[in-house]
């Protein structure tokens, strides 16, 4: 009996070993532990907020991944689905499709207008709390419903998503034509001392040519849950998409709209535009300018009375005349100081407006509250309602031709 | 101990009785001085026409006396063995040496003269190398040993011979360099041999077996080459050989896992040449293991270790395959190994239409018909080809590889980490002949690591790998 | 095979693998309670537990094990019993990393949350390696130093560009209330000392070890407090929502978009480290336990109980993780000083009067 007990001890090791890869074996070919893969999800691609009488809407550009034969477009499928929160939506879609709708891949939120009318973090809430969604995802808010943006067919590309993306590319920002954020610095300026923060605003402009080419698919909005796509050659409305605006927001509130100009200037105080072009007329004649340089700050001096000291500092480059140039100026490309004043006069003209409309929506765009909560939390308390008013600007504008 | 008698026909008919086989012949004659000679030999493995030239001929006019000293005067045979004991004999007969026997001897004679059958020293298939020397060991323990003597003609070469299998009676030859092996791996080996009680021993990897301080492990335990450089090699850094009669696989111990990742041309070539194609090993490995475990993983657990483009192409490429992606890649995987071992296995002129069929038949035609996707090919086809980078580890990898599906297909990423960290904790703690496996990296030796994963000068590598605790140290002599 | 763990596998313990437990939860948590003033509370921890590491491995001059010290000191019966009171502390302190390790491969490991069986396999290896003896684990730190080398590198290469460490001021902000709570309730995670307390005796010791073990240590707390501020510096006012930072830190790096998640392959390194680490308590408890009851089972059993009674804990506490979190490290806080700096400083005693017990 000992030795039987002896031996067994002996044997368990590998009796042990077995009985894992016995497990692991049953686990492997069962293959179901509550997992969603590939062929049962929807890879959301970009998301649509509303809010509605009831609560929100969510409509959502999936993947729509051809078979290997086919040719590869991602066009395609659009769910919808409707709820008291954002979360609704999604467990709306699920029950009605059957598809686990994924939010890793999607890298564009865009809330409709109505969404921005009380605090955007009503519905941003669900994004922000998602542990299996990326908060480096792009931020927009648009003209009308999101449904409708979504829904509406680009005039450049597969779908409006994958059209509203490109514009919003890293070449698009650089030029300092629009301003965009992502789902963790708008958390980050609605969550910190600033409580500010802004959107790039999306207008759905209808296209001249409207002939959609036959292949791509089209979708069109419907009620909620529903899943639609469609494809065909039928004579549609197509659009472009313009974001050079820019929604301004306190405590998630849209307070705020930014002209293009304002917004580039905005672009150019936080010193990111590398290839902006700049128009100036001189002397009747209209001439485009390209920035090589810029040097663009706004900070905050607390020395004596508030002030806010905002200075761009370009180097740029004569790209463009409206009149023929002798090919001496062709070869050279100088800017003039006339043209030098010109393009001074004009930013320093954005620059006040922008101020103004910071002045008026309140809205911290550039989170000098912050930068006085981070310097002096005292100075900060007593200035925290009254700062933005107090400031006084102090602009500082200089143009240069590379020489 | 039965010895020899002197008496001719005693003698005769009591090896006879040791050795009743039919393929034991007996030639007798009498010589001119009248002395009988009685020779016993075993037909196929000796060498008559030796026999006949150099122990029959010269004794056929003797006619001195009957001492063995005297008798082997006369032979001219240059390997001469006087021997008492009859069981000693019959195993010398059986050896192919023929042993002479005489009336009023005081004991037999024993002439080497073993007819050696033996191919011809040719490069191993398993360890092609584009620069370096190209023999490869046989299947005769003796060619083996000359091959090992040639290149290390040092008095410091120790051969020591044990004679394992109660019927094969195999000749396995312990080689280490004295001075530089620790001796008391060489006694270890030598006891750990001579304890088998096998009785037959086919070939090397018989010894292995014993040799393992873990025989059920998984990992193998004693290293294996087919070359006389690398075999002489890993003497010349401290380690004991191990020739074994009938196979052409030399083993040597201590083993290091990293040994399987160098190869002999890694010391023909310039050091960064050496370098990268070591790490290039190391990145096939882990890419042919890891791989297939991680493609199912993804897909079934973490979607997003795909960019989204890729992802969308895959989801296109298995969107009407039937089976599940884990099962698809599994089976995939089965058919890799299946083809792999018949292609081994097969003739040549088959086997190039056994390569037709796995290609097109199998992959094309199998795609087309929407059993199978064609990333689950391309990543089976790209770990199959990585496996391949380290064929001295084949054997576990292609294991590991399989329980990696398995984990990842039922567990997933986390399975593959678990996984992981289970083989790494095993590598750090299996050693044999009191050297860590995993070493010079698990126990840390800085100075080895010079010729480990990466490869440095040969000025750099003056002293022999800290790992195996040779005494001596020093392999080179700095110039001044 | 050596059975004491060398200079260069300890320092490498305490400079390579201790400072990942600490990048998951911890920094979330020290938010939590500081907010900005993260770092402060951290590397007050970071100094007292430095000056215990540094007493504790003095301690191992004598070359007796604790378990020797303390037979010695109180006679069999007193150290067996004071040894089963490591073990329920050391299986107390592993129930958090477990728990941390459980919600990490929930979020980190898988796309939507899966099922409790995935984290099961854990116990497995975690009762294979609590069967070892101890002095085993050196080998392992050297072969992780170099994976959570590179993954920590890797990591922090990938996401430093993107930190504002502006974010980190004004220093003192939340008041030395709250830096205080947030020292004293993250005392879980500081429990290397206690740990070391055990591999007493285990230690080769050699001069200066002491010395090269606080400076390995310390360079752990810094690479970490340069984590913590890294961490900071990416979510700033929203750091206090981002758990297993580790795992987040590095996704804003732009190659990543393109690329698609290469940070995974550091992530998952880190993985595999902190799956060593969350089972060194694990192991500290199976060990107390067996030399409390001496050679009378085998170790296998020991570490099946050990781990049993946490797959226990965590399916108990599977839905009740803040509940968890609230009575391990706020309620039951004080016990953590307890055994990491007391008892160390008690054992210290122990071993003076031993030498005058000798001297005498």
């Amino acid at each position: 009996m000992k030795k039987f007990y002896a031996d067994a001890i002996r044997r368990l090791p590998i009796r042990l070993y077995l009985l894992v890869a016995a497990v692991v074996c049953f686990a492997f070919f069962s293959n179901d532990f509550g997992l969603v893969d590939i062929q049962k999800t929807a890879l959301i691609l970009a998301a649509g907020v509303d809010r509605t009488q009831s609560g929100f809407t969510l409509t959502a550009q999936i993947a729509n991944p051809k078979g290997s034969g086919a040719q590869q477009d991602n066009s395609g499928l659009i769910l919808k689905g409707s709820g008291k929160t954002v979360s609704d939506c999604v467990a709306q879609i699920y029950a009605e499709t059957g598809w686990v709708p994924k939010l890793i891949y999607c890298d564009l939120v865009v809330l409709g207008r109505e969404t921005a009318q009380t605090d955007v973090f009503d519905c941003l809430d669900f994004f922000l709390r998602n542990e299996y969604m990326s908060d480096s995802c792009l931020l927009a808010l648009c003209e009308g419903s999101a449904e409708e943006l979504i829904l509406s067919s680009s005039a450049a590309d597969d779908t409006s998503a994958d059209a509203v993306s490109k514009i919003f590319s890293e070449a698009a920002e650089k030029s300092g034509k629009l301003s965009k954020t992502t789902l963790k610095e708008f958390s980050i300026g609605y969550y910190g001392a600033s409580q500010s923060g802004f959107m790039p605003f999306l207008r759905a402009v209808p296209a001249e040519e409207t002939q959609n080419s036959g292949g791509s698919s089209e979708s069109a909005g419907g009620s909620g849950g529903s899943s639609e796509s469609a494809g065909g050659a039928s004579r549609k409305e197509t659009f472009v998409y313009l974001a050079q605006e820019t929604a301004l927001f306190l405590r998630g509130v849209m307070v705020g709209l930014l002209s293009p100009e304002e917004t580039f200037a905005y672009r150019l105080l936080s010193g990111d535009v590398y290839s902006g072009m700049l128009s100036v007329a001189v002397d009747g004649e209209d001439l485009s300018l390209t920035v090589l340089k810029n040097d663009g700050d706004a900070s905050l001096d607390m020395k004596a009375a508030p002030k806010a000291k905002l200075s761009v500092q370009l180097t740029v480059r004569l790209y463009d005349r409206d009149k023929a140039s002798p090919i001496e100026d062709v070869a050279l490309s100088e800017t003039t100081d006339k043209a030098q004043k010109a393009a001074e006069e004009l930013l320093s003209s954005y620059v006040g407006s922008l101020w103004e409309k910071i002045r008026q929506s309140q809205c911290d765009l550039f989170l000098f509250r912050r930068s006085l909560y981070r310097s002096s939390p005292k100075k900060f308390r007593e200035w925290d309602s009254t700062l933005l008013n107090a400031l006084r600007p102090e602009t500082q504008i200089s143009v240069r031709g590379v020489e | 101990m039965i010895t020899v008698t002197g008496h001719l026909k005693t003698d005769c008919s009591a090896l006879k009785k040791l050795l009743p086989a039919e393929d034991i012949l007996t030639f007798s004659f009498r010589a001119d001085g009248g002395g009988e000679f009685t020779v016993l030999f075993a037909d196929a493995v000796t060498d008559k026409e030796l026999l006949g030239e150099q122990v029959v001929r010269p004794l056929l006019r003797y006619d001195g006396a009957p001492a063995a000293s005297e008798v082997g005067a006369r032979l001219t045979s240059p390997e001469l063995k006087r021997e008492t004991d009859l069981n000693r004999l019959a195993e010398e007969v059986l050896n192919g040496n023929p042993v002479l026997l005489w009336e009023g001897a005081d004991g037999a004679l024993v002439t080497g003269l073993k007819k050696v059958y033996a191919r011809a020293v040719s490069e191993p298939p398993t360890d092609v190398a584009v620069k370096g020397p190209r023999e490869g060991f046989v299947e005769d323990v003796k060619i083996n040993a000359s091959l090992v003597r040639r290149r290390l003609k040092s008095p410091d070469l120790r051969l020591e011979t044990v004679v394992i299998g109660r019927r094969s009676r195999t000749t396995v030859q312990i080689c280490y360099l004295d001075g530089i092996a620790v001796r008391s791996v060489a006694e270890e080996v030598k006891k750990r041999l001579e304890n088998i009680d096998l009785d037959v021993v086919p070939d090397s990897s018989y010894l292995s077996h014993f040799l393992a301080a873990k025989p059920r492990s998984l990992l193998k335990q004693v290293g294996t080459t087919e070359k006389p450089d690398i075999f002489c090699a890993k003497l010349a850094e401290g380690r004991v050989g191990i020739l074994a009669d009938g196979s052409p696989i030399a083993l040597t111990v201590p083993y290091l896992l990293v040994e399987d990742f160098q190869s002999s041309e890694d010391y023909f070539v310039p050091t960064y040449r050496a370098t990268f194609t070591r790490l290039l090993r190391v990145f096939a490995l882990l890419v042919a293991v890891y791989l297939p475990a991680f493609y199912i993983a993804a897909q079934l657990f973490k979607l997003q270790l795909f960019p989204v483009k890729l992802l969308l192409t895959i989801a296109g490429s298995i969107r009407n395959i039937p089976l599940s992606p884990s099962l698809e890649m599994l089976l995939v995987l089965l058919v890799l190994e299946v083809l792999n071992e018949a292609s081994i296995r097969m003739p040549k002129y088959v086997g190039m239409a056994l390569s037709v069929v796995g290609a097109l038949v199998l992959g094309e035609t199998a795609v087309s018909a929407g059993f199978v996707s064609t990333p689950a090919i391309i990543i089976i086809a790209f770990s199959g080809i990585g496996l391949y980078a380290v064929p001295n580890l084949i054997e576990v990898t292609s294991v590991v590889r399989l329980a990696m599906l398995l984990v990842a297909g039922s567990v997933g990423t986390y399975g593959i980490v678990l996984l992981t960290a289970f083989l790494l904790f095993y590598l750090c703690v299996t050693e044999n002949f009191g050297t860590p496996v995993l070493a010079p990296f698990s126990p840390l030796v800085g100075r080895d690591l010079r010729d480990s994963l990466v490869k440095y000068n040969l000025s750099a590598l003056c002293l022999r790998p800290e790992t195996l605790k040779s005494k001596n140290k020093r392999r080179l002599r700095r110039v001044k | 095979m050596s059975n004491k763990i060398s200079v260069r596998q300890l320092c490498f313990f305490l400079a390579f693998v201790a400072p990942v437990g600490k990048i998951v939860l911890l920094p979330s948590r020290l938010v939590h309670f500081a907010k900005n003033d993260l770092l402060l509370p951290a590397a007050l921890q970071f100094a007292l537990q430095a000056g215990i590491v540094f007493l504790v491995v003095l301690l191992s001059r004598k070359g007796e094990t604790l378990y020797e010290l303390l037979r010695n000191a109180f006679g069999k019966v007193v150290a067996s019993i004071l040894f089963v009171l490591f073990a329920c502390f050391f299986l107390f302190a592993a129930l958090y990393p477990v728990q941390e390790q459980k919600l990490l491969v929930q979020s980190v490991f898988y796309d939507t949350l899966p099922s409790l069986f995935v984290f099961a396999p854990f116990f497995v290896l975690s009762a294979y390696l609590c069967a070892k003896p101890l002095f085993v684990c050196g080998r392992t730190w050297d072969a992780l130093a170099p994976l959570s080398t590179v993954a920590f590198a890797g990591l922090m290469i990938l996401s430093a560009g993107e930190a504002d460490f502006g974010a980190l001021q004004p220093a003192g902000a939340s008041g030395f209330p709250a830096i205080l709570k947030a020292f004293a309730y993250t005392s879980n995670w500081f429990c290397d000392s206690a740990f070391l307390l055990l591999l007493t005796g285990r230690l080769e010791y050699r001069k200066g070890m002491a010395w090269k073990a606080l400076l390995s240590y310390l360079a752990g707390a810094l690479a970490v407090l340069f984590f913590l501020a890294v961490y900071y510096g990416i979510f700033s006012d929203i750091a206090v929502r981002q758990s297993f930072a580790f795992a987040k830190i590095s996704k804003y790096f732009s190659a990543v978009s393109v690329l698609g998640r290469v940070d995974y392959l550091f992530i998952y390194l880190l993985g595999l480290v902190m799956t060593f680490y969350c089972v060194v308590p694990l192991q500290a408890s199976a060990t107390c336990l067996r030399e409390a009851f001496g050679e009378r089972g085998k170790p296998a059993l020991y570490s099946v109980a050990v781990n049993a009674a946490v797959l226990l804990v965590v399916i108990f506490t599977d839905l009740r993780f803040l509940s968890f979190q609230e009575t391990v490290t706020v309620k039951l806080f004080w016990i953590f000083p307890l055994f990491t700096v007391l008892v160390p400083l008690l054992c210290l005693f122990l071993g003076r009067s031993r030498r005058e017990k000798i001297l005498r």
